[in-house]
């Protein structure tokens, strides 16, 4: 198989069995790689009765296509199980050089099944894989259980994948982390859906890889070549002349902050707020006062990451900064303006091991609760919930990894905080998952991609903030432009924006560089053989997008009590830029539905629309044999 | 009194003038420092401008200190130069496309320091709305 490895590690913790199995062809012809390979197989793997914390729950680690071609910014791995925080499906795609280092050593994914019975990692090179004991690195955090992996085994040409305290624990949003020895490299983030608290429940603390040095490294063979270097060659020079490049490398991405601001799309205040001093919390003050350098994923072509030494006092693991939604979660969120203690409260949420929306969205909510009357003091446990505290919020974000105190009720995530104290309807959140630092008052599109996303409240599965704020239609794909207050006429270019992120996922590529989807096509067309075209490349995205939302309906998703806005936005904000603006929900969900030829009763793709894609197994599954 | 056209030497001093009347400029762009080259591109399918124009305004803590269309471009070395074609530049001045949309999609071009620019994005705004109050004549 062309630009593939053509094989899966197929590892059980429990019976400590290791093998491995050729990669489906049909399946990766039909689904890519990354998360749309992993949802495929996972739709035969899982079913409702699935515990996703239990060792039947597969754990899989998906590399795509176009992963260690050189293609611009198709560096990244996608981590995908049943999500323990939603119920649902799960992925949480990250950059770094996992993913290529991963197929370099021979492999395109790795299936974990099983329990290991004592805290354990993954050893993989081209020369062979073994499970190892972990249990001197337990506690400690994901930079330090990398770089002990890297010293121990002498070889720092390891690139790891670990979780941290939270993960032990089976924090609802652990996050597993990526990293290596470079310098420059960026941190790569497997944020959300609780990933990490799935290699928790499993006993695996890291997965530890190396192929680009070894002698029997993978070479790999690409279909067309020359043809796939000439499209590169043109992606590459798109993105050295593309502002938007320049842009993120300049400020990174919290230097949007001052300009998304302005237009009302931070939250503040817990959601109830709608002006701030964002300057205070920018990339463009960090790019002024303490970054020291910039970091990348493999084959990046505008290096967004913020390496920072020291922010104030703080000396920070790998020099990683925060990116735009930590600084939104943790700060105007929580009404805090100081950088610097930002910058270390989100180190330490990747040290721990904790998703930054998730972790810092939750205190927020707390703190709101807090303000409201409703959570009591026999609940604090010495803990500190007030607006302008962040040495307060550091301290419950530790104590959330370590389930300890209060901690050990937010680790729940703020659904179930709220459930506790009879106001589950004022957590923003969507099916458990906290909302991305987008408010959907300001760019309305968002709404409905919050409400249909298959794992919840998440701007990963279509930023189309993007489009509506930031004026970035792509027409060779029928997304165009619209008016961020537009009710009318948008779902159509949400639908296929939602469906490219899909492809995105699948590659596995950043959303931030975007060179022309013409020349992705001719890359993944020339790298695999496929017959991949501007014209057919978004059948393969709504595919996905349908598989997804399949298998979430195989594993009980109820569309009509989830699909839902968060109480809190549906308020107008008195102030800012999105003042006194609402998203029509019904209406614009009424003409998603419509768009996609979804049942509006059930939330089922209709049979005539599985078919059409090419998921004929999947509609006699959702609406039985013919 | 005839409109001033944009671009021209009547339109960039109208703008001057706006700017230094504005109280929201004053005080959006308080924090900024550096003057600028503008500079509209002819369109390849409109033939209406048929020379690169060249706006100089020099900004400078909220006010404009000068304005002026320079016809020598190697006149000044200004601190940022941005650039698009006639059509981008034309939807600017008239609030259809924000100016920090259209660095972010490629549709203006920026030289300078991007940090200033992206910090300041009020500022731009209140600078379109100046504009928009220019009655100005279009080329096309």
């Amino acid at each position: 198989m062309h630009s593939y490895a053509g094989k899966l590690l197929c590892v059980n913790l429990t019976t400590r069995e290791i093998t491995s199995e050729e990669l489906a062809r049909e399946y990766a012809a039909q689904f890519l790689g990354g998360s749309g390979l992993a949802a495929r197989y996972l739709y035969d793997w899982l079913d409702a009765d699935t515990a996703p914390l239990g060792p039947d729950n597969p754990l899989v680690f998906m590399n795509g296509p176009l992963d260690g071609t050189g293609a611009p910014s198709a560096g990244r791995f996608a981590v995908c199980a049943r999500s323990p925080q939603t119920g649902l499906w799960g992925e949480a795609i990250a950059g770094n050089f996992f993913g290529p280092e991963l197929k370099f050593a021979g492999y395109d994914g790795i299936v974990i099944r099983g329990r290991a019975e004592r805290l354990s990692y993954l050893h993989i090179t081209p020369e062979g894989v073994e499970l190892r004991d972990a249990e001197h690195l337990r506690g400690m955090t994901t930079f330090d259980t990398g770089d002990a992996l890297r010293a121990e085994n002498n070889d720092p040409g390891l690139v790891t994948a670990c979780i941290g305290p939270a993960g032990e624990n089976c924090v609802k949003f652990a996050l597993i982390l990526a990293s290596s020895a470079r310098a420059a490299a960026k941190k790569g983030i497997a944020g959300r859906c609780g990933m990490g608290a799935v290699m928790g429940s499993k006993n695996l603390k890291a997965v530890a890889v190396r192929g680009s040095k070894s002698n029997r490294m993978l070479k790999l063979e690409l279909h067309d070549p020359a043809r796939f270097r000439q499209a590169m060659a043109r992606a590459q020079k798109f993105l050295s002349d593309d502002m938007s490049t320049e842009v993120f490398r300049a400020v990174g991405t919290s230097g949007t902050m001052d300009y998304l601001g302005l237009l009302g799309d931070v939250p503040v205040k817990y959601w109830t707020r709608g002006e701030f001093d964002y300057g205070k919390i920018s990339g463009n003050l960090i790019a002024e006062t303490i970054l020291t350098g910039r970091g990348t994923c493999h084959a990046c072509m505008v290096a967004c990451g913020r390496k920072i030494q020291k922010a104030g006092e703080y000396v920070l693991p790998h020099a990683e900064g925060p990116e735009y939604e930590t600084l939104a979660a943790f700060g105007s969120l929580m009404l805090v303006d100081d950088v610097n203690i930002l910058s270390h409260i989100g180190a330490q949420c990747d040290a721990l091991g904790v998703d930054s929306i998730s972790a810092g969205s939750t205190i927020a909510f707390a703190i709101y609760l807090r303000e409201l009357g409703l959570l009591p003091d026999a609940d604090l446990q010495g803990a500190r919930l007030q607006w302008s505290d962040p040495e307060g919020a550091l301290a419950l974000v530790e104590a959330i990894a370590r389930r300890q105190g209060l901690g050990e009720i937010l680790a729940e995530g703020s659904r179930a905080l709220g459930a506790r104290y009879g106001v589950e309807g004022l957590a923003v959140q969507v099916n458990d998952m906290e909302m991305a630092m987008h408010d959907p008052r300001a760019a309305t599109g968002m709404a409905i991609s919050y409400a249909t996303s298959p794992i919840g409240a998440s701007h990963n599965h279509s930023d189309f903030f993007m489009v509506e704020t930031s004026g970035r239609p792509i027409y060779e794909l029928g997304i165009e432009t619209v008016d961020r207050f537009q009710t009318d006429g948008k779902m159509q270019f949400l639908a296929r924006h939602q469906d490219w992120r899909g492809i995105n996922n699948a590659l596995v590529l950043c959303f931030f560089p975007n060179p022309p989807a013409a020349e992705i096509c001719e890359m993944l067309s020339a790298a695999t053989g496929f017959d991949i075209t501007l014209d057919n490349i978004l059948t393969f995205g709504e595919r996905i997008w349908n598989l997804k939302r399949a298998l979430n309906l195989k594993l009980g998703y109820r569309a009509r009590c989830a699909e839902k806005l968060p109480e809190l936005i549906a308020r107008p904000l008195q102030e800012g830029g999105a003042e006194a603006h609402v998203p029509e929900f019904e209406t614009m969900l009424r003409e998603y539905y419509q768009t996609r030829d979804w049942d509006w009763k059930t939330g089922k793709p209709s049979r005539a629309k599985l078919n059409a894609l090419g998921l004929n197994q999947i509609a006699d599954n959702l609406w039985g044999e013919l | 009194m005839s409109k001033p056209i944009f671009p021209s030497q009547e339109w960039v001093k109208a703008l001057e003038q706006e700017l230094n009347h504005s109280e929201s400029y004053t005080e959006a762009g308080k924090n900024w420092e550096g003057d600028f080259y503008f500079v509209i591109e002819p369109d390849k399918d409109n033939t209406a401008l048929p020379a690169p124009v060249y706006l100089y305004m020099d900004l400078w803590h909220g006010a404009c200190r000068d304005a002026y269309l320079v016809t020598d471009k190697d006149a000044k070395k200004p601190a940022f130069i941005m650039s698009g074609t006639y059509s981008k530049w034309k939807r600017v001045v008239t609030k259809q496309l924000d100016p920090i949309q259209g660095l972010m999609t490629g549709q203006l071009k920026l030289k300078g320091n991007m940090v200033m620019v992206m910090k300041n994005v009020k500022a731009a705004q209140e600078m379109v709305n100046a504009c928009t109050r220019i009655d100005a004549e279009f080329l096309s």
